[in-house]
């Protein structure tokens, strides 16, 4: 090792404390920007490989009844490669020990061989013998959360006959890997679950001898997706066919989508702030290192040293602190990586995982970050380049200050002089002190967006449950039934009040664009759910026309006044041209996927009488446990929601989102720590003369402290507004900017929040200061004052 | 004043067998070894000597910048050996006025500013623009030190040193980084002010020429002084050329 190279070494060991907090920080970036790359590679391999597998379908379709016959016209429609059919059924489940009734989704399994699509994997257990008629196969998650191992046994209602079901194997499906009641906002894996079992049992069942009401196709390559969709449709509609629809809109499929976007947009938001950071420690420091080693440079360069040589030299401090932190952050980020992976493997339930880190993304991480240390470092190298020999071993004149515009308001002359010490170093480097009001702000803006997530999340919680959607129960019939069948239920143990909706599946359409959605029916003077304008206030339901939510209307491209297309895809399929009443504000894929109108209009519309798909109602709880008993008998009734249980499921949700918070509130800490630390260091060092003279004249190291503190604290509270608008920026991002047009959460922010972050801030003043402080305690005057550096 | 008159006039600093050990590195130094020396008030001392010899050590403790390892420095009775940290720190702002030959000017403050923190923080010092006018420096008090010439920068630590009235002020070098034009200049203003305020001056200087202003030049060798001199002839600073 060379002489230069051993003085790299040495100058890193003296400023240890700051190399070691810029190494923390860029290995903090890096592990995130890794952690974040990992899980999302890791989940979309993992996903594609689960689908091809286990031969997830393309197009799917559900109708009434579809005689077998019709499969051969279906395989023949051009760019179908294989068809699929099978049964599927809406259920009350009764399982030993759990009061409340609970939804289960009967599919039939799917035929053995090679050929079959949406296959399953048995985790434990067994396949269905064929032929049974009370072997099911249950899903995972589902029989975790009710503890339904093989040999266990529950109860269904298939069409007024309770029958008794033994769990025979545990299974995940492709298919179903994210799956929710229709109505509620998030899989409720006590309340709701999927089960296979026997096709012909199914069928027997349900009267579909010989018939199918679902169906699942995959396309050949290069096949249209729309266009098979278009004719499957048409050639279904004899059928009871609802519209089929693609991945993209297969709930599973959809909601794996929008945590896949969101995860990659939070790494393309927090990436750039990172290296911002980096490359601004990175400047502060050298341009320091490079004013104490003028001296240094000029003996080198008086010794025959080139200037490229004294760059590189420095460009080496540089990149060895990168590398090191690169370093630590790479193996780090692998290892969370994988933990939070597995973790999110865990959530999705995948059979298997493959961990899916691309090597690019280290040569990513390596060049981001290579670049911002050099972006951060350039001036000074340049600086050190062209420090010619004689002026570099001449002391530096002192620094020039000049009486700014501030102090002609005349405030600084009421301010002691250690005050206006403070004052007029900030403002004699305001390009410096900007940067570190910036890096501050910064780091409280990353500490409280994740903050607002929980708070838009928890917002969204409040405004679905207790302001939109007030109803305890929501039961939907197997069939549409007359409204009076609300009487039946009025005289039910514990039932408050009672209100009938009325759901049909609709494409709706406006400008060319069309989706599946949706058209739900409410009952005119409905109290229990109703449509909220942006200000959260109720609005009445308009005596014409639809309700839209904000997302969808932006989607189609209408506002209030247009009149858009409705196809509804059930009853005697009518087209009708409806007007857009009013658009409600809301935030979830449930109001995307769905508009709102007069239940009697909406009847009217599709030429039917007064009837309803289901009801809500208001319960009295001390009653729960009886009505619960009594719904368990009733026939027509194939779906409960509960909002209690869903609401427990959404919060338990959040407390899952507040662990990635930690996470990511301790990069910030991280982050804050290193931009305070570096400043008070860095000051220190280059007014450790002023403060030797302070101590000469007779002030006590207290008076110094002020300054440190003083000059800490300023440049903190002048962050914190600044941070406090960054962080609602990048919460506002998170929220909105991730949002697609399926998932969106509202952007709120507890006040919590910014109180959190601002005194994470103070608090990283107070450890950076002790540390500087401790200096102060150590500095001995005589050798600060006799060495002019 | 000379030394006829220090009969009456009872010792400022009494020092006592002075010894000042320093441990740099694995290395033993021993920098005063056994000093006697009183000062009296309204002095004027020059400490001449090489590198090493102790004299800037002898000044620190006398600053209360640096503890004695044995012997006793006493201050009007008080013994600074004995002051704790808080003790020194009020010792050396009531008591003592510092000039180096680095001006250790804060470059944050106006020349007026500089002198204002010393006297912010004393009981009825000099105003300091009276301390910039008597060391000529009245029409350049709202300058930066980044707008002094080194001699008026020097100049403004005279001030800032003398405007707390200081019962001793204590020179290291004053003129070591100026040229000699300048450098007359600053002794000029440090004679005349220590004059006018009565205050006891010790400086350190390898200039012999400017011994002479001295009433009293104690020279020093390898850590013990090695001779006391009373000057027949003092000299103002105008009439030095080196």
């Amino acid at each position: 090792m060379n002489a230069l190279d051993r003085k790299l070494l040495r100058d890193l060991w003296r400023l240890r404390g700051q190399v070691i907090a810029i190494i923390l920080v860029t290995a903090a970036g890096v592990a995130a920007f890794i952690m974040a790359m990992a899980t999302v590679d890791s989940i979309e391999v993992t996903r594609t490989a689960y689908y091809e597998r286990y031969r997830f379908a393309e197009v799917f379709s559900a109708l009434r009844r579809g005689p077998e016959t019709l499969v051969p016209r279906i395989a023949g429609i051009p760019g179908v490669q294989q068809v699929s059919t099978g049964i599927a059924h809406n259920v009350i489940l009764d399982i030993e020990g759990m009061e409340e009734p609970v939804n289960g989704l009967l599919v039939s399994a799917p035929e053995k061989g090679p050929e079959s699509l949406n296959n399953i994997h048995i985790r434990s257990g067994r396949l269905i013998r064929p032929g049974s008629s009370d072997e099911v196969v249950v899903s995972e998650p589902f029989a975790r959360a009710n503890q339904l191992l093989p040999g266990a046994s529950l109860y269904a209602n298939l069409k007024g006959q309770k029958r008794k079901l033994h769990v025979v194997g545990v299974a995940l499906s492709p298919e179903y890997i994210f799956f929710a009641v229709p109505g509620t906002l998030s899989p409720d894996d006590r309340r709701f679950g999927v089960m296979w079992m026997d096709r012909k049992a199914l069928s027997n069942a349900f009267d579909l001898d010989g018939a199918f009401n679902n169906l699942a196709l995959t396309l050949q390559p290069n096949a249209s997706e729309s266009e098979v969709i278009g004719r499957l449709d048409r050639m279904l509609v004899d059928y009871g066919g609802v519209g089929a629809y693609g991945r993209a809109d297969h709930i599973s499929h959809a909601t794996l989508n929008g945590e896949i976007t969101q995860l990659r947009a939070s790494i393309h938001i927090a990436a750039p702030v990172f290296l911002g950071v980096i490359a601004f420690l990175l400047h502060m420091l050298m341009m320091r290192h490079i004013e104490t080693e003028r001296e240094h440079i000029g003996i080198l360069k008086a010794f025959g040293y080139g200037d490229s040589q004294v760059a590189w030299h420095y460009a080496k401090f540089v990149i060895l602190i990168v590398a090191v932190g690169v370093m630590i952050g790479m193996g780090g980020g692998v290892k969370l990586g994988r933990t939070v992976t597995e973790t999110y493997a865990e959530h999705y339930h995948f059979p298997f995982l493959e961990y899916g880190l691309r090597s690019s993304v280290f040569f990513e991480a390596i060049a981001a970050y290579g670049m911002a240390g050099l972006i951060g470092a350039w001036g000074s190298m340049r600086r050190a380049a062209r420090l010619e020999p004689a002026v570099a071993m001449r002391a530096p004149p002192p620094p020039v200050y000049r009486r700014t515009w501030i102090e002609g308001l005349g405030i600084v002359l009421l301010l002691d002089q250690s005050t206006r010490m403070i004052l007029r170093h900030i403002i004699r480097w305001p390009m410096r002190s900007a940067l570190t009001i910036f890096g501050i702000a910064a780091a409280i803006a990353i500490l409280i967006s994740p903050f607002g997530i929980t708070g838009s999340v928890d917002k969204m919680i409040d405004t679905h449950f207790f302001q939109a959607e007030r109803q305890d129960l929501t039961m939907s019939f197997a069939q549409e039934r007359h409204s009076s069948a609300i009487y039946d239920l009025v005289l039910a143990p514990g039932v408050l009040r009672i209100e009938g909706f009325r759901a049909v599946l609709a494409s709706v359409g406006f400008g060319g664009k069309s989706r599946r959605i949706t058209v739900l029916g409410r009952q005119a003077d409905g109290v229990l759910t109703r449509a909220l304008d942006r200000r959260q206030r109720p609005i009445p339901l308009p005596d014409r026309g639809v309700t839209l939510s904000s997302s969808m209307a932006q989607w189609l491209g209408v506002s209030a006044g247009d009149y858009v297309s409705l196809e509804f895809l059930q009853g005697r399929r009518m087209s009708r041209q409806v007007p857009v009443t009013a658009i409600t504000d809301s935030y979830i894929g449930l109001s995307f996927f769905t508009l709102f109108m007069d239940r009697g209009i909406l009847n009217a519309l599709m030429m039917e009488g007064d009837v309803i798909s289901g009801v809500h109602l208001k319960i009295d709880p001390l009653q729960q446990q009886s009505l619960y008993a009594k719904i368990k008998e009733i026939p027509s009734i194939t779906g409960v929601i509960s909002h209690g249980a869903s609401l427990a499921t959404m919060r338990r949700l959040l407390q899952e989102t507040l662990k990635l918070t930690f996470v990511n509130g301790m990069f910030a800490v991280i982050i804050i720590f290193g931009v305070i630390y570096n400043n008070a260091r860095i000051s220190f060092t280059e007014r450790s003369n002023d403060f030797a003279t302070m101590l000469l004249i007779g002030y006590g190291r207290r008076d110094v402290y002020f300054i440190v503190l003083g000059e800490l604290t300023l440049l903190t509270l002048a962050a914190m507004p600044l941070g406090c608008l960054g962080g609602y920026a990048f919460a506002w991002m998170l929220t909105e900017g991730t949002a697609n047009e399926v998932f969106r959460t509202p952007l709120h922010i507890e006040s919590r929040a910014f109180g959190i972050a601002m005194l994470f801030a103070l608090l990283s003043v107070l450890i950076s200061s002790i540390t500087v402080l401790m200096k102060v305690n150590k500095m001995d005057i005589v050798e600060v004052l006799k060495t002019r550096e | 004043m000379n030394s006829q008159g220090l009969d009456e006039n009872p010792p400022l600093f009494r020092i006592r067998d002075l010894t000042k050990i320093y441990r740099s590195g694995e290395v033993e130094v021993q920098a005063l070894r056994g000093v006697d020396l009183e000062l009296y008030r309204g002095e004027f001392i020059v400490l001449l000597g090489p590198s090493g010899s102790g004299k800037s050590t002898l000044l620190n403790i006398l600053g209360g910048l640096d503890m004695p390892t044995s012997g006793q420095v006493s201050f009007r009775d008080v013994d600074l050996g004995e002051l704790d940290e808080r003790g020194r720190t009020l010792y050396r702002r009531d008591t003592i006025g510092y000039v180096f030959q680095s001006y250790n000017l804060i470059s944050g403050l106006t020349a007026r500013e500089n002198v204002a923190l010393a006297t912010e923080i004393v009981a009825n010092p000099l105003s300091p623009e009276t301390a910039l006018g008597l060391v000529g420096l009245a029409d350049r008090m709202d300058h930066f030190p980044s707008q002094l010439s080194g001699g008026e920068q020097q100049r403004v630590s005279v001030a800032r040193a003398i405007a707390k009235r200081p019962a001793i002020l204590l020179c290291d070098e004053p003129t070591g980084a100026l040229d000699s034009n300048t450098g007359i200049v600053v002794l000029e203003v440090i004679q005349d002010v220590s004059r006018k305020l009565d205050t006891t001056t010790v400086l350190i200087t390898h200039n012999v020429a400017i011994a002479d202003l001295a009433d009293r030049v104690v020279s020093f060798a390898n850590g013990k002084i090695s001779e006391v001199r009373n000057n027949e002839r003092k000299r103002s600073a105008r009439e030095l050329s080196w």
